[in-house]
């Protein structure tokens, strides 16, 4: 079942537009980056999302809930955290997970749960103003997770942490998809936190989806670059074109790129002496969804 | 709701500009008693004065009238004479009175004195300062105090009911702007400089329930701070100089016919704390829909005292368009002079009255929380 639809969404703000007719989807248990370059619209698409940007055109509905017709149902579904971690900070951290709990009629079971899941047991008394940057990023996801989602938004949930709190972050994420199965959807500007926890990314640019037809992280592995001897380039594309281990290739001024399947190196040298192509200049590109990263966003 | 409009107030609390305007209001209104009971003393001071002046007066014209007597024996004269006499025995008394603290007695010799200024300046023996109008509304209210066994209070007399009225006049028209603006000028725009803002709108809960906690935390939490104020000081005053009579009687525009009436000080008041009521909830309606439009806590604070001040003095202080004053809310932000006709007196326009202050406030209320809704529902969370 889709948790999330954003169906030809379009907004604009201050004679921008700021997103174009954007749609995608996002299945039940999946994870699933938001990839970008600042100002790509990542924000503005979680807000609309949310319902609290209102979109010029287009539908997004969350558990079958469309957002603009019938907002309490579908917020309902849904924890966030949108741009900086929101916290009442003159309160203590278990003031403010009392505020959402006694708001949304959550057991204090639950809340002492969360309060474990944080990590943050022995400061949970404190005053938020207290906490540490990494802390609050907690306290905000314990306060998105008290309500048990079924999708969870997260806007650059890695800004501020350090390398630990970004390990600890991904472990979480996992944990959640894997028990509760909850819908996570995290957007970031670094490729590289991303496609670690995620089991696909959609890439957006200038306000518009780029690649969503093709699910690039299925695709990941290695990206090889060579030479090989001139006249051999067609016969090598009929090679590669059926090989099942390489997911894609091209041909830019007498080097092959091509994107292999993870551990299928052997695979390809042997493919190449068994087929006679002399090689020259092997070397690996990128990881292969920064190199699309960097692909789609060279441009900018 | 009721989640947030307690998280509200309890954000309200804890603020420190909030503690620090109320620590303000009551120093001012500690500072501004203080003075009025000074301003007492003086008073009684100045009173014993003039009684005194008044006595040697009596006592120099009456000599040169027994002479004159002596001289012509006319019947007139000896008239005069006895008058004089009476007049310097109803002073003494006043003095004496006055010395003791006795002020029934002084309110006795005030009847006596007024009765005789009355009758002078109806039988035109006696040209005086004062109408025969005023003369005979201070003997009326005179008189009503000593049948009815109250005692005479100054303007500045701190007794409770007394209090209430004099900080309506005195304090409260300009104060309460910047109070109220100050409590309840940054209940949006809070959210936007603190990020809670988002965490509030992504709740399954409408807008509306949203703006209405708000604003429904900020009148209470206004409420609370001013009239909890005023009545420990009603309390503390009742103690230290007594409450005063309920009886004592105010002048009160009386629109049903249309003239000024007296009615009883608890009454006035009553009318004075309804009336204060609404104005605030005027006040924090006007600051939820700056707070709507402005983004930053210091802008809508700033934005919204320096707007009410504005308006306020150009239209009370300057009269402005007079004709048109009873359509502005904040023509009845002194609340006592509207209840006794200062203000319609002052404006030339009968239309202001208690009447029209609510009809005005609730409009104007209505109008500033309906364009605040339809802002708030309607308006992109940026930031």
């Amino acid at each position: 079942m889709k948790i999330l639809e954003v169906n030809k969404v379009s907004k604009t703000l201050k004679k921008n537009k700021i997103l174009n007719n954007i749609s995608f989807s996002i299945d039940e248990g999946e994870i699933v980056g938001f990839v970008g370059p600042n100002g790509a619209g990542k924000t503005t698409t979680l807000k609309v999302i949310t319902n609290l940007l209102y979109q010029d055109e287009g539908k997004v509905t969350i558990a079958g809930y469309d957002v603009s017709k019938n907002r309490e149902e579908a917020l309902s579904n849904i924890g966030a955290i949108i741009e900086n971690p929101g916290l009442y900070t003159f309160l203590t951290g278990r003031e403010n997970l009392e505020f959402i709990r006694k708001l949304r009629k959550i057991s204090k079971e639950k809340m002492e749960d969360i309060i474990k899941f944080t990590g943050l047991k022995e400061r949970i008394d404190d005053k938020v103003n207290k906490y540490s940057l990494g802390m609050k990023q907690r306290l905000a996801l314990g306060m998105s997770l008290l309500t048990s989602p079924k999708l969870l938004l997260l806007d650059e949930p890695t800004n501020g942490l350090d390398p630990t709190g970004v390990e600890e972050l991904r472990k979480t994420l996992k944990e959640l998809s894997k028990q509760d199965n909850t819908s996570i959807f995290i957007s970031s500007h670094q490729l590289s936190e991303i496609e670690k926890i995620c089991d696909r990314v959609i890439f957006i640019k200038k306000g518009r989806i780029i690649n969503l037809s093709k699910n690039i992280l299925e695709k990941s592995g290695q990206v090889i670059k060579f030479k090989i001897e001139k006249g051999k380039e067609e016969k090598a594309k009929i090679i590669f074109k059926d090989c099942d281990f390489i997911n894609s290739f091209k041909l830019n001024d007498e080097y092959f790129q091509i994107n292999i399947k993870e551990n299928a190196l052997s695979n390809l040298l042997k493919l190449l002496s068994q087929n006679g192509i002399d090689f020259s200049d092997f070397h690996m590109v990128k990881d292969s969804v920064e190199n699309q990263y960097d692909e789609i966003f060279k441009e900018i | 709701m009721f989640e947030i409009i307690k998280l509200e107030l309890k954000i309200f609390f804890k603020k420190k500009k909030n503690i620090i305007a109320v620590l303000a209001f009551n120093l001012l209104l500690i500072l501004v008693t203080n003075i009025s009971s000074s301003l007492e003393h003086q008073k009684i001071n100045g009173e014993l004065g003039n009684t005194q002046l008044a006595l040697e007066s009596i006592e120099q014209s009456i000599a040169p009238l027994n002479e004159q007597y002596k001289e012509t024996k006319d019947l007139n004269i000896l008239k005069i004479s006895k008058s004089c006499e009476e007049e310097k025995k109803i002073y003494e008394n006043k003095k004496q009175a006055i010395k003791t603290g006795n002020t029934f007695d002084a309110l006795k010799a005030d009847i006596q004195i007024d009765e005789i200024t009355l009758k002078g300046i109806e039988n035109k023996t006696l040209i005086s300062g004062e109408s025969k109008d005023v003369v005979k509304d201070r003997l009326g209210k005179n008189k009503y105090l000593l049948n009815n066994n109250i005692s005479p209070i100054y303007d500045v007399t701190m007794s409770s009911y007394n209090f209430l009225i004099a900080m309506g006049k005195e304090v409260l028209p300009l104060f309460l702007i910047i109070l109220i603006f100050l409590f309840s000028g940054d209940m949006i725009s809070r959210d936007s400089n603190m990020g809670t803002y988002k965490l509030l709108l992504i709740q399954p809960i409408s807008r509306v329930k949203v703006l209405y906690s708000k604003i429904i935390a900020a009148i209470a939490a206004s409420l609370i701070m001013v009239l909890g104020t005023l009545s420990v000081f009603f309390i503390g005053l009742g103690f230290i100089k007594g409450l005063g009579s309920p009886n004592y009687p105010m002048s009160f525009y009386d629109i049903s016919g249309n003239k000024i009436i007296n009615i009883g000080i608890a009454k006035f008041c009553i009318y004075f704390l309804a009336i204060l009521i609404f104005i605030i909830i005027f006040y924090v309606s006007l600051a939820s829909l700056i707070s709507t439009i402005t983004n930053n806590s210091t802008t809508s604070i700033g934005v919204s005292i320096t707007l009410g001040i504005s308006i306020f003095i150009l239209n009370t202080q300057l009269k402005l368009a007079p004709k048109m004053a009873h359509l502005n809310p904040f023509t009845y932000m002194n609340i006592p002079n509207t209840l006794n006709g200062s203000f319609s007196i002052q404006f030339d326009n009968t239309n202001i009255n208690y009447k029209s202050c609510l009809i005005c406030i609730i409009i104007f209320t209505a109008l500033n929380i309906i364009i605040t809704t339809l802002i708030f529902k309607k308006r992109d969370v940026i930031c």
